[in-house]
């Protein structure tokens, strides 16, 4: 075992062992969470309350991830706040639609949303077809996402994912649409995109964030604290190392 | 059936996790089929998913009359046709490669095209959706980089001062990068380990 | 709270019902059970009841008159009975009665009355100081005991009922008098005649001794009284006498037919115990018998049918109305014309108001599936005239900047004199290579920039066919070792030398992302074994000898996402094959592809037009990138100037309609 792979199994066992210990009830109870505001999640939960009180449609996308690729954890997150949000519209007429450009998503939204149908009560509107694959490449999947984005019924996006410059096409199209739209890339291209067409935009890790702002399970806040942990270790290091380097200690 | 859906994840998830850092013969043996299955599986899931897209939306649009069933039969065409060459040509054959290089290169191309306008349009209007620091920035900085990465600015290479301003520039968008790299990296660490101990369960419909 | 069942028809309405939900009678007024305080109140009169009975000395107990009949299985006394023995004779020795404070507080104005010492001496009867559990008592009583007092134990209820026969004895034995009321279960089980007339049964009394000896043979097993059903309270027919209720009522407000039947029974009872009961003396007085229903007479044991029949001196009691018409042994019911409200008459069709009928035209029109979807494209939101105009303005002007200096070739650029580390460090690493060992080009990016790579790799490709170095293709993505096969076939162009099928391999499609490329790395030919001709790679001369990624002399990264490019790093120096890796990435990735090359995980690397520029200008061949660099610069100029100057307009046109608006979104 090299002298990396220690070291990456500690970082591995930490985190574990942080989420599990933030988890607790105990903790939870005597040490609470104190996170910031983030304001497009908070108009986010707005616009989820209004497309159930009106009777529109979400439209979470997960873009063109690889399950197999780091990127995908995006998409994960983003299962898990289609699942969120399919627990909070649970009691709109309109169930959520999750589109995405890669096979191994489509099946994953679809299951989510069968599990989400179960728990709430509603499977007997279930629908199948509510999570589908709209395009093998990104361009492809774009444009299929677009005629979703573009459907009256359609008020609310969540674009939560992989997404490159294609994420352009989306944003613009929701824009004019005047429909809220939350984005998030994993990727900074996509970031960049969203940041220069879309009005409320996730930076950074604070796409992985989203499920803890939405109160989906404790274990999302308990990786958020491991996190920040996790981020003061490696600013240290960084700037210990830096000093250690101009004084040509390293 | 559900605690042995998690079961298994986990349980394939630490065998590969921990077949990474512990060179161990026997955690190879286990680790490689699994990771074999992994790609086949992905693959057989995009064909399905494929498959539901021809079938289960464009298919049902012309049974149901969709409005837009029009575009519908030009991809159950192009979706045949394009099959069958594959099968009966092979991904080798230089006609099945020309209807690559000939079809999709040009679309996607003209779609990269509208794209760059539909972004230049969306620029303009930076500083409407963003009306804070964050956004001012943003708008500066766009414009600086376009400017240093067109050339035009190739004459402040012989004035040592600017030269290394210009070039300390240039590192600014690593270094902002790599910041939101990190950030990313531990989320997608923290995540993965989530699904990994069984706490994130997308899988479990 | 408990239900409240009603007394009419017997059904278990709610707890704050008024009126009963079938019948509509009005439901008695319940009482919340018992407090704590009530509760130690009783269980202290409990002790202090007992404690009194263990003083008072057991009377003689006279031996019976009649043996039991035969095939009778109890020969104990039932503790019913003893209990009635005891307070019988705790009533001879005249024993005062405490009142408890709360059964004062709490009596009402009927019980008051009976209370009276005149009433003391009446002597107690088997069925007064029966527990209350072991006998049924009157419709009534048992109805309103029911919400009363939650009936834990019978002990409870001994105690009250003896602690009211303490209070009232004689109408402690006139209360139980009601025909057909709880003595309706004495004379179920046997041991109380079918006669009209209560009496008092005297201690040790032949009638108390056949009623006994009557329960015994029958064996009959009392039911406990409070699951026992209520009972319309029948008023006699032959002027019985009102009955007062053995239990202390915890009802404030009694219904008016009960309350005045009890009046006017409680009158009679008054004056015909004032007749027939001497103080101090236990008469035997025949219990009256109830009126067993006829049903139930007919299942009676015969011994117990003779003795009722001979000792019956009044005709059974017949109700001539209500529910229990023709039956005999029921009490007379109070007549409930005027109060029973019979159900709606629903005429047999359906009757709709005018409000009805529109709501269930709209529930259908609601249900009813559309034939079509409906296209709503009223509701789609275009953009407006003014922002197609500017939009149509940018088009136009990027359109020019890119195609004015194709057309114009005397357009001058401003070209940039200083070349970037890492295009000289890619040229160098490429000069370097040897001609033997087969370079992998890994491509992984989409079609839609699949024009940026070609001009971007073109130059590095071109001096790689110039030197001959072979070349086996490979892309992560599906449509990537298309274009770049088609990219390699332009480099070589016209080439003499070099030969499409000899110089070069197409490995195809690398599934599994990451986990492909890991595999790649540790077996190349185990991962891809053939060729996109289905030709085995073992077999090649140039390719044959390729066991790992250490017999390749470089690996060329092309790709727009710099993940890739990361992943790709991270496996091949993860395996240790001490290769050198190029990149030829995208103008967008290359921020994050130079901490990479910064740190030597990456020799170098060419980014976008501009470094293709440089890679040719370096190599001394003019290709598009040379030939287009005008264009690229003269449209960055542009979409810099376009987007300052839209940034101002904002900035100073400052729209408060579509701030107030995004706000309130």
């Amino acid at each position: 075992m090299t002298g990396e792979n220690l070291l990456g199994f500690i970082v591995v066992l930490f985190t574990a062992l942080g989420i599990a210990f933030f988890s607790l009830k105990r903790i939870r109870a005597q040490f609470p969470a104190y996170i910031r505001k983030i304001p497009p999640i908070g108009r986010l939960k707005r616009a989820i309350g209004l497309s159930v009180e009106d009777g529109s449609r979400v439209h979470l996308s997960l873009g063109s991830p690889g399950l197999s690729e780091p990127a995908g954890t995006s998409a994960l997150v983003g299962l898990s706040t289609l699942h969120r949000v399919g627990q909070l519209s649970s009691t709109s007429d309109q169930p959520p639609v999750c589109t995405s450009g890669d096979g191994n998503f489509t099946l994953l939204s679809r299951d989510v949303l069968r599990g989400v149908a179960v728990e709430t009560n509603t499977y007997d509107s279930f629908d199948p077809d509510q999570g589908w694959l709209t395009g093998i490449t990104p361009f492809s999947y774009a444009l299929g996402a677009m005629e979703v984005i573009k459907d009256p019924i359609v008020k609310t996006n969540i674009l939560i994912g992989t997404f490159g410059t294609e994420a352009v096409l989306l944003s613009t199209t929701a824009e004019q649409r005047e429909s809220f739209t939350l984005a998030a890339s994993h990727s900074l291209v996509g970031q960049a995109v969203f940041m220069a067409t879309s009005r409320d935009v996730l930076l950074g890790e604070e796409l992985y964030a989203l499920p803890a702002y939405l109160n989906y399970r404790p274990a999302h806040l308990a990786s958020l604290r491991v996190q920040d942990v996790l981020r003061y270790i490696i600013g240290a290091v960084l700037v210990a190392g830096t000093l250690m380097r101009a004084l040509g200690i390293l | 059936m559900k605690v042995v859906n998690v079961a298994i994840a986990v349980l394939a998830g630490l065998i590969v996790l921990l077949g990474y850092f512990f060179n161990s013969s026997g955690l190879h043996e286990l680790r490689s089929p699994l990771l074999d299955w992994a790609v086949t599986l992905s693959g057989i899931a995009g064909l399905v998913a494929i498959l539901n897209l021809v079938f289960g939306v464009h298919l049902k649009r012309l049974r149901e009359n969709h409005p837009r069933k029009g575009s519908s039969v030009v991809i159950l065409i192009s979706f045949a046709v394009t099959l069958l060459a594959g099968i009966f040509l092979g991904p080798a054959d230089e006609g099945f490669q020309k209807l690559v290089t000939h079809v999709q290169v040009p679309i996607e191309s003209s779609l990269m095209a509208v794209l760059a306008i539909t972004l230049v349009f969306a620029a303009l209007k930076i500083l409407q959706r963003h009306r804070n620091w964050m956004g001012f920035v943003f708008f500066l900085s766009v414009i600086l980089f376009l400017v240093l990465n067109s050339g035009v600015l190739a004459f402040t290479s012989e004035v040592p001062f600017l030269r290394d301003i210009l070039s300390s520039l240039h590192q600014i968008p690593v270094a902002g990068a790599r910041g939101i790299l990190l950030g990313i990296a531990l989320g997608s660490l923290a995540t993965g380990i989530r699904v990994i101990i069984g706490s994130d369960r997308p899988y479990n419909g | 709270m408990a239900d409240i069942r009603c007394l009419i028809c017997n059904r278990v309405n709610d707890s704050s019902a008024e009126h009963c939900w079938y019948c509509h009678t009005i439901l008695p007024k319940p009482t919340g059970p018992l407090t704590q305080k009530e509760r130690d109140k009783l269980a202290s009169l409990k002790n202090k009841i007992t404690s009194e009975n263990n003083n008072v000395p057991e009377p003689p107990v006279e031996e019976p008159k009649k043996t039991p009949p035969a095939g009778s299985t109890e020969e104990e006394v039932p503790e019913w009975l003893a209990r009635i023995r005891r307070l019988k004779q705790a009533d001879e020795l005249d024993q005062p009665y405490r009142p408890s404070d709360w059964i004062d507080e709490d009596q009402p104005d009927w019980l008051v009355k009976l209370q009276q010492p005149v009433v003391e001496e009446t002597p107690e009867t088997a069925e007064t100081s029966t527990p209350a559990g072991k006998f049924k008592k009157p419709a009534l009583d048992e109805s309103l005991q029911i919400h009363n007092l939650p009936r834990e134990s019978d002990d409870s209820e001994e105690y009250i009922a003896s602690l009211l026969n303490a209070i009232t004895p004689a109408a402690s034995v006139d209360r139980l008098r009601t025909p057909g009321g709880e003595l309706e279960e004495l004379v179920e089980n046997g041991w109380y005649n079918q006669s009209a007339q209560i009496q008092p049964l005297p201690v040790g009394s032949e009638d108390r001794d056949d009623l006994e000896s009557d329960a015994l043979s029958a064996g009959v097993e009392i039911p406990v009284y409070i699951e026992e059903p209520a009972q319309e309270p029948e008023p006699a027919v032959n002027t019985e006498p009102a009955q007062e209720l053995p239990f202390p009522l915890f009802v404030d407000n009694l219904p008016d037919w009960l309350s005045t039947e009890e009046t006017t029974k409680e009158s009679s009872i008054e004056g015909k115990l004032d007749a027939d009961i001497t103080a101090g003396e236990i008469s035997e007085q025949k219990i009256e018998k109830g009126q067993l229903p006829a049903w139930l007479q007919s299942l009676r044991p015969s011994a117990a049918r003779s003795i009722e029949e001979s000792a019956s001196e009044s005709t059974p009691v017949l109700d001539d109305r209500g529910v229990l018409a023709g039956i005999a042994g029921t009490l007379p019911g109070a007549n409930l014309s005027g109060r029973v409200i019979k159900p709606v008459d629903f005429a047999q069709e359906l009757r709709a108001t005018a409000q009805q009928r529109k709501n269930a035209d709209l529930f259908q029109s609601l249900l009813q599936a559309p034939d079509e979807p409906v296209v709503m494209s009223t509701d789609q939101k275009t953009a407006s005239p003014a922002g197609r105009f500017v939009r149509f303005i940018v088009t136009i002007l990027v359109l020019l900047a890119v195609i004015l200096p194709i057309l114009l070739p005397g357009f001058s650029v401003i070209v940039p004199v200083l070349f970037p580390t890492e295009v000289v460090n890619t040229l160098g690493t490429i000069q370097a290579l040897s001609a033997d060992k087969p370079v992998l080009v890994a491509a992984h990016f989409e079609a839609g920039l699949a024009g940026e790579i070609d001009w971007t790799a073109q130059p590095v490709l071109k001096q790689l066919v110039s030197r001959g170095i072979p070349l086996a293709l490979t892309s992560t993505n599906v449509q990537g070792f298309t274009v770049l096969q088609d990219m390699v076939a332009q480099a070589i162009g016209n080439d003499p030398v070099y030969s499409m099928d000899v110089n070069v391999m197409n490995l195809g499609y690398l599934p599994g992302g990451s986990i492909g490329m890991g595999a790649l790395v540790n077996d190349p030919l185990k991962t891809l074994p053939f060729t996109t001709d289905l030709q085995p790679v073992g077999e090649s001369a140039v390719f044959g000898t390729l066991n790992s990624l250490s017999d390749l002399g470089a690996l060329i990264i092309l790709t727009d996402n710099p993940e890739f490019a990361r992943i790709w790093v991270e496996q091949v120096d993860g395996g240790n094959a001490g290769l050198p890796i190029l990149a030829v990435v995208s103008s967008q990735a290359a921020p994050l592809v130079q901490p990479y090359f910064a740190s030597g995980q990456i020799n170098g690397y060419i980014s976008g037009m501009s470094g293709a520029l440089f890679y040719e200008m370096l190599t001394m061949r003019a290709g598009s990138a040379t030939a287009r660099f005008n264009s690229y610069q003269l449209s960055l100029l542009l979409v810099a100037v376009l987007i300052f100057a839209g940034g101002t307009v904002s900035l100073i046109l400052a729209s408060p309609h579509s701030a107030k608006k995004k706000e309130a979104g």
